[in-house]
């Protein structure tokens, strides 16, 4: 088990990325790679807030994606390294202003398609995604955040369905968003056919688990982990704005 | 059980902070309050949250006595917005509250005051008024106008800003912020979300001065309430550089963010192309005025906002310099956006349109017919030789036949857009389109005949094909062959279902004719404004705003649109009123005039033939009255063919003359067979009666009294029959 303390992540993805940086070693390519497959939902989300239709989100997140991983993109952008979130964002409003109407329509995509994605859940992920008055960038925010938190409750499910704790963890994972004080262990502890210090203890362990991977997932998008806490702040806003 | 429910309910709303669920992988988890959870430790305290939680309306009900609090209408980086209603002025109002946190900081209070009373005196109809303003528990909050309506962000994502409503909305933007500006007052947060369009159209900016009141003008409070100051794209460069410099110059910065929003949809960010070249619809005059509002240094730009209104108004105003839309550019934009033919949405529509106008519009149309059946008649009784009163084409019918209709469509496409029509719009065809309507109507017409000449289909083809080649003439002012080529690419894209719709059509208008005129008059209205409402729904906006007339600002969306609730003003106004029967008195006077007409001229052509055939007859005949054999032959053979042609006549009255007329030929040729099967064909009996009493004379003239008892007694009138008889017994 990681423990969430600083200096374990010194080597994220997104650092091993910049590190590579002209040189692209395949190492690189693989982290930017894995890290674009994870987060190209928001994306997706920030083109279609945009006003572009469902194809045409499409192919610009394609046809991004492809530029992206393809070329050396990484070059020209100076600011908002730090981040991948930020990067991503500005390398695609970069994009969108200047490649999109300059490159040519038929060369969308780039012809094959560099990443697999599931499009038509996307759409149906946009299409849920409530659109209030909120600007496209903190829609983008939000966007990251709530894939962040998927990536997380996916991998903490299938830990405990690892361990053979699956309904231990249907049970429990309502608690991860409740104050320690507000837990009613004793109802926890019925339901789980458990005592009510074992109930203390599988509580504590799952609240405890959640909080390390999510620092370990928004640290692989940072380039120095020590900004975990601000970047959790910042999606933590992003939530609750607007 | 109560497990399972209870996490059921979970799924739609979080129970603690009430934002409502994602579904999928986080399916019964509240992002918010696992990302809060998230980044604390068990053993750590729990730090205030930064986010602003807007107070429930009971908090705020009890926060204000003096108001009552109706509902909630949203939060957004300002505070958050209520509804209320003041009882003693019984006035609908905004409540705007915000966070306490703003309320910190040095000489907040002074600044709050001092700006508050400067908005308080920005009266402008543009201009949300602020009425009241104050602080509770640390709150500071406004009492406001209240907006019934749509901010602009709300209508660009229902798709319901087009550059049209751009041009129109752009001018009173401009006349709310010069006002401000007059007063010395500078918004500093002009973005979509602040701009209001109330349901009656009219256009009011909100949050006048208030970042001003959150950021006191510091740039430390601009970077750290990020997202809670103005978003940063619509802010002027200077507001983030210096935010100490800011003049009202920043203002017409946003303003030219948002107008290119409008215009093309899309932020103005980093190198942007002008607008005109991302969007076809924009006037090209205008991309001057966008980048130069956009110019990043203060300097460079616009320096009044009343600057902007008046190149605004200027390019509004006069008629584009550019050439009325290309029929190809207008057909790849139709084309590829598509379009669905709701054949009876359509139809539903023509009828409620109809319904809902009916004598104006059935009273234009019966106009329209009686001017129809006039101009093409006329000609042929003066020129036509041969009988064949309305298939011949006339040349004044094909003078104004095309403009007619052309006028007449446009009187429609502007009922159902709600525009004002006056009996003058239906004659709008005989304007400067004059020459472009003759020569489609023409063209077509010829081609449309030459293609049914030359096997049927090629004739189907086009006939459907060209269906609005008239309507695109006076709508999007293109040439004629331009406006057919657009037509029939458009129609054939979906044929079938535009044939099926022209098979529909033709079967409501032939119904109508079956219940004669009446029929005909209600139901080819239904036809002509269902085809229309499938006009509108397929050519929609598309480059509408290059040629049309301004009209007042409204939704122009391209998708279909339920029946129009609001009907156009002035319909039945005064100057309806007696326009009405006046309409349908000169419709059917022209009918009556134009039947008598053709009913005239269709008898003298009866006659003159009739004439030829005695002569002709008389020629058979030799002098003392005896028929040769091959006579009786030939005059037979006449009076059958004759015989023929009358059962033929469609019109009853022509039918039973002509029947009467061989009836008595027959007798007076000693055809007494001949004489029954006319007979039989006379449809009224009085006419029957009497031509049979005639022609049992004349066959007993010629002696064959036998034959001439059988036909009188065959009389159905007692009274003629008697008398007939009696003749006979003489």
């Amino acid at each position: 088990m990681t423990s969430a303390g600083g200096g374990v992540f010194a080597t994220t993805r997104w650092t091993v990325v910049l590190a590579a940086g002209r040189r692209g070693a395949a190492q690189a390519d693989v982290a930017l790679e894995e890290l674009c497959r994870a987060y190209w939902f928001p994306l997706y989300a920030y083109v279609r807030w945009h006003g572009h239709s469902r194809e045409d989100a499409e192919d610009l997140t394609q046809a991004f994606f492809a530029r992206l991983l393809e070329k050396n993109f990484l070059e020209g952008i100076s600011s908002e390294k730090g981040k991948f979130r930020a990067f991503l964002l500005m390398a695609m409003k970069r994009f969108l202003a200047n490649e999109w109407d300059r490159a040519n329509r038929q060369k969308r995509g780039g012809g094959a398609a560099p990443l697999s994605l599931d499009w038509q859940d996307a759409d149906d992920r946009y299409q849920i995604t409530p659109v209030d008055t909120l600007s496209p960038d903190n829609l983008y925010d939000r966007a990251w955040a709530v894939t962040v938190l998927e990536h997380v409750i996916t991998r903490l499910r299938a830990e405990s369905a690892a361990e053979g704790k699956a309904r231990q963890y249907e049970q429990l994972k309502a608690f991860l968003m409740v104050g320690k004080s507000d837990i009613p262990y004793a109802q926890a502890a019925a339901a789980l056919e458990m005592t009510e210090g074992a109930a203390r203890v599988a509580v504590h362990r799952l609240r405890q688990r959640y909080r390390a991977l999510l620092r370990e997932e928004i640290a692989q998008t940072l380039s120095d982990p020590a900004q975990v806490d601000e970047e959790m702040q910042a999606l933590f806003s992003a939530l609750t704005e607007g | 059980m109560s497990e399972s429910e209870a996490s059921q309910n979970m799924e739609n709303k979080c129970p603690k902070c009430g934002e409502p669920l994602p579904s999928g992988v986080l399916a019964g988890l509240c992002p918010a309050c696992l990302f809060k959870q998230g980044a604390l430790n068990d053993t750590g305290t729990q730090p205030e949250a930064a986010a602003f939680l807007p107070p429930g309306v009971e908090e705020v009900a009890r926060l204000f006595p003096q108001l009552e609090v109706l509902g909630f209408i949203g939060k957004g980086g300002m505070g958050a917005v209520y509804k209320a209603r003041q009882p003693a002025l019984d006035r609908i109002v905004a409540l705007k509250i915000l966070p306490p946190q703003t309320a910190g900081g040095p000489g907040f209070v002074e600044r709050f005051n001092r700006e508050a009373r400067a908005l308080a005196k920005l009266t402008h109809p543009n201009i949300v008024a602020v009425h009241e303003f104050g602080q509770v528990n640390g709150m500071p909050f406004f009492i406001m106008e209240f907006v019934d309506g749509l901010n602009l962000r709300q209508l660009e994502q229902a798709g319901q800003l087009s550059p049209r409503e751009a041009l129109q909305i752009v001018p009173r933007i401009c006349e709310a912020l010069q006002f401000a500006h007059d007063e010395g007052i500078v918004h500093r947060d002009i973005k979509p979300e602040n701009i209001l369009v109330d349901k009656k159209g009219r256009v009011k900016i909100a949050d006048f001065g208030i970042a001003k009141i959150l950021g006191g003008g510091q740039e430390v409070a601009i970077t750290e309430t990020k997202g809670a100051i103005g978003t940063p794209h619509y802010m002027a460069p200077e507001q983030v550089e210096k935010p100490a410099a800011v003049d009202h110059r920043a203002d017409i910065f946003s303003l030219g963010v948002v107008f290119y929003e409008m215009l093309t949809g899309e932020l103005p960010l980093g190198k942007f192309p002008p607008p005109s070249s991302r969007k076809v619809a924009v006037d090209v005059r205008l991309d001057d005025v966008v980048l130069r509002a956009l110019e990043k240094d203060p300097e460079r730009r616009y320096q009044h906002v009343s600057q902007v209104k008046t190149a605004v108004d200027e390019i509004a105003g006069s008629e584009p310099a550019a050439p009325p839309p290309s029929g190809e550019a207008l057909a790849r934009e139709v084309i590829e956006r598509d379009y669905d033919l709701d054949i009876g949405s359509c139809l539903r529509r023509g009828w409620a349109l109809v319904w809902a106008d009916f004598w104006p519009i059935v009273g234009i149309c019966a106009l329209f017919t009686a001017l129809w059946a006039v101009a093409n008649s006329a000609e042929a009784g003066l020129w036509s030789d041969n009988g064949n009163v309305m298939a011949e084409g006339s040349v004044i019918g094909l003078l104004v036949n095309g403009p007619l209709a052309g006028g007449l469509w446009m009187f429609f496409l502007k009922r159902i857009r709600g525009e004002r029509t006056a009996v003058e719009t239906a004659f709008s065809g005989f304007s400067n389109r004059f020459l472009h309507l003759f020569l489609a109507y023409f063209v077509s017409a010829l081609l449309i005949g030459l293609g049914f000449i030359c096997l049927v289909l090629p004739g189907i083809y086009l006939l459907v094909a060209w269906t609005f080649t008239l309507p695109l003439i006076m709508d999007k002012g293109l040439d004629f062959w331009p406006a057919m080529e657009l037509s029939r690419k458009i129609v054939s894209k979906h044929w079938w279902a535009f044939f099926g719709f022209v098979i529909i059509l033709l079967l409501l208008k032939l119904a109508g004719t079956v219940v004669f005129l009446v029929g005909y008059l209600v139901l080819a209205p239904i036809a002509k404004a269902a085809l229309m409402y499938a006009y509108e729904d397929i050519f929609g906006a598309a480059g509408r705003a290059a040629n049309a007339a301004p009209a007042d600002v409204g939704p122009s969306g391209t998708e279909v649109r339920p029946v129009p609730a609001a009907k156009p003003p002035g319909v039945h106004g005064a100057d309806w009123k007696w326009m009405t029967p006046a309409l349908g008195l000169t419709a059917v006077l022209l009918l009556i005039a134009g039947t008598i007409l053709s009913v005239a001229v269709a008898r003298r052509l009866a006659w003159r033939h009739d004439m030829r055939t005695a002569a002709g007859q008389a020629e058979t005949s030799n002098a003392d009255g005896v028929i040769s054999d091959e006579a009786t032959k030939a005059t037979r053979e006449a009076l059958a063919e004759r015989l023929e042609a009358a059962s033929e006549i469609s019109d009853p009255f022509l039918k039973n003359k002509s029947s009467a007329a061989v009836a008595l030929d027959a007798a007076n040729a000693g055809e007494e067979g001949l004489v029954k099967d006319a007979l039989r064909q006379i449809g009224a009996l009085p006419e029957r009666s009497r031509a049979a009493r005639e022609a049992a004379g004349l066959l007993a003239k010629r002696g064959l009294r036998k034959q001439a008892i059988e036909i009188a007694k065959a009389i159905e009138d007692a009274q003629t029959r008697n008398d007939a008889l009696s003749d006979l017994a003489q």
